[in-house]
């Protein structure tokens, strides 16, 4: 489907924000959903790239990506006004209860992409949902915030990706910052700040994006304190909707049968108890 | 101008509306494309190998892109032929296009007990044994005359379906193969097969492919794909299905000129789901503005002297 891009600017150094119309189809998008993005109509690179719905905002659709490759510094070069083919919303998102228990999210560098769009819709479920009947655009801004307690967790190596800050604060979730470095908040790791956030206050639900080390931390204190945790991963993909079986990530059942499952259908939101990340971070 | 182009194509008795077919491993059971295309636009769809038994496949990463390439080593991951009967065909029928059946085993013994376990099942158009996956382990039948008719034969006895066997490229002459399969009782023969392949992550020193190598696919083996259906064709007188990196109907042309009967579409389906229709448009334009009436009289009919 061709979209048109919007916006598409450098926000950190390599890290772009692209913000095309395709509001037609993404209505009906849920946080942890992505969409297919061909960067070329060349045949080189030829796969399409996933990138995680970053921001659902009337009549638009936003993404966040790091310039790691042939594809996705193609779509670096982008312009306002291009057009570019897009398949999505795809996958399984993320999971939420409606109930007014405490959230926590937490994002490791680029792992904010998906958790934006999450954090808008569990301020504003209202909104939200609203948004998927195409009330009028006026209407919808004017629906005042939910009152729920989303405490956000930001790391990354340093400062300069430090991303969505801001985005978060105005949401009204709490936000609290780790660098490597200590350029900016806590010095080391979001996986730090996440073991005191949990001890000071329980939490419902867990959501978490980021390097697949730190996930497996996240995941392990959340097992320790029994809080149910959901984390977004990352797989090479092939066609994005289940076919050629290219993503899978060996998961274990409620039944302790172990199997592989695709990213790209099942996922790319798994609950971080069934993911065997011992398998899972050796083979990448 | 379109109404007077025939698209309709008869492979060995499967009557597909036109002659693009999706080609196994790359349009899962039909349903989870159904909300991106119009199946029933394709010729017809060949499920993903199935076997006598649930395969897990091999351990990820099974993808590597390559330059004009997709290198993959899924190891016929699959729910098994019971499942497929219970789970899958069913709904298969109604996908308004002919449904063809891949199957692997990994022996003659196991292809056999697929065949008889999809004896008298609705809604199966064809079978297309698969002689030539490069993912796994046992008999690699595409490689030896011998074992490719001796599997054809027994496979032939328990199937009065029509029978497409599928070549793999990695042979010294692929018509030796092609003859063999035709002798043992296939109706037709569909190639190529992702060619053996890999690649190195030269930071890691490692393979980028779980399994270490793969099967290259996708615009990078097209050339080699035409050649190997130029000679097959020439060599046997079933009808060819050409598959190698098609993109588009150019490229559809090409195989169908150099004597591919019909023509599957593999790795594009990845990259825009709607090639195979979008391919099938294609061709009706260039056979109207070639004057051409029917399909069939451009298959074939490459001038290379």
């Amino acid at each position: 489907m061709k979209q048109k891009i919007l916006s598409n600017e450098e926000i950190a150094p390599g890290i772009f924000r692209m913000v095309v119309n395709m509001w037609k189809e993404a209505q009906k998008a849920c946080p942890g959903q992505f969409v297919h993005i061909r960067c070329s109509s060349s045949n080189d690179p030829l796969l399409r790239r996933p990138l995680s719905i970053h921001e659902l905002i009337p009549e638009t659709v936003g993404v966040l990506y790091r310039v790691v490759g042939k594809g996705t510094d193609l779509l670096s070069k982008k312009k306002r006004g291009d057009v570019l083919d897009i398949i999505g919303p795809l996958g399984c998102g993320f999971r939420t209860k409606p109930a007014v228990e405490p959230v926590v999210i937490v994002a490791g560098g680029m792992g904010v992409a998906p958790l934006l769009f999450l954090a808008q819709s569990l301020m504003n479920v209202d909104r939200h949902m609203r948004a998927k009947q195409a009330l009028p655009q006026n209407r919808l801004a004017s629906l005042p915030l939910q009152r729920r307690d989303v405490r956000v967790l930001i790391g990354a190596k340093t400062r300069e990706f430090i991303l969505c800050e801001e985005e978060f604060t105005k949401l009204g979730c709490s936000v609290d910052i780790a660098t490597d470095d200590g350029s900016y908040g806590q010095e080391g790791y979001v996986s730090s700040l996440f073991e005191e956030s949990i001890r000071k206050k329980k939490a419902g639900q867990v959501f978490a994006c980021g390097p697949n080390a730190m996930l497996r931390e996240i995941a392990a204190m959340s097992a320790r304190r029994a809080v149910e945790c959901h984390v977004s991963l990352e797989s090479r993909m092939g066609c994005g909707v289940g076919v050629c079986l290219g993503c899978v990530i060996k998961t274990k059942g409620k039944d302790g049968i172990s199997g592989y499952r695709r990213v790209c259908r099942d996922g790319p939101v798994f609950d971080a108890q069934t993911v065997l990340w011992d398998e899972f971070i050796s083979r990448l | 101008m379109r109404e007077s182009v025939d698209l309709t194509t008869n492979l060995a008795g499967i009557r597909m509306r036109n002659p693009v077919m999706a080609a196994s491993g790359t349009f899962g059971y039909g349903e989870e494309y159904a909300s991106l295309i119009d199946v029933k636009k394709i010729g017809a769809i060949v499920l993903k190998s199935v076997t006598l038994k649930p395969r897990d496949g091999n351990v990820p990463p099974r993808l590597v892109e390559t330059p004009a390439g997709l290198l993959n080593a899924i190891g016929i991951h699959n729910i098994g032929v019971e499942a497929l009967k219970a789970e899958k065909l069913p709904g298969l029928r109604d996908a308004g296009t002919p449904v063809i059946v891949n199957i692997w085993g990994e022996n003659v013994n196991e292809f056999v007990k697929v065949i008889e376990a999809l004896e008298d099942v609705e809604g199966i158009a064809g079978i297309e044994v698969n002689l030539s996956c490069p993912n796994v382990g046992g008999t690699l039948f595409a490689q030896d005359a011998a074992a490719a008719e001796g599997l054809l034969e027994n496979v032939r006895k328990k199937c009065a379906l029509p029978l497409i066997a599928k070549l793999s490229p990695q042979v010294t002459d692929i018509t030796l193969i092609a003859k063999a399969c035709e002798d043992g009782g296939a109706d037709a023969i569909s190639l190529i097969n992702s060619f053996p392949a890999m690649a190195i992550d030269v930071e890691t020193k490692r393979p980028l492919l779980g399994n270490v190598t793969g099967g290259l696919s996708g615009p990078a083996i097209k050339p080699i794909a035409v050649k190997m259906v130029w000679e097959v064709s020439k060599a046997v007188k079933i009808p060819v299905v050409g598959m190698g990196g098609i993109m588009s109907a150019s490229d559809a042309i090409e195989f169908m000129l150099a004597g591919a009967k019909a023509v599957a579409v593999g790795t594009a389906n990845f990259v825009n789901p709607r090639t195979a229709e979008e391919i099938v448009n294609g061709i009706g334009n260039y056979l109207a503005k070639n004057g051409f009436s029917s399909v069939s009289q451009i298959v074939g009919v490459l001038d290379a002297r």
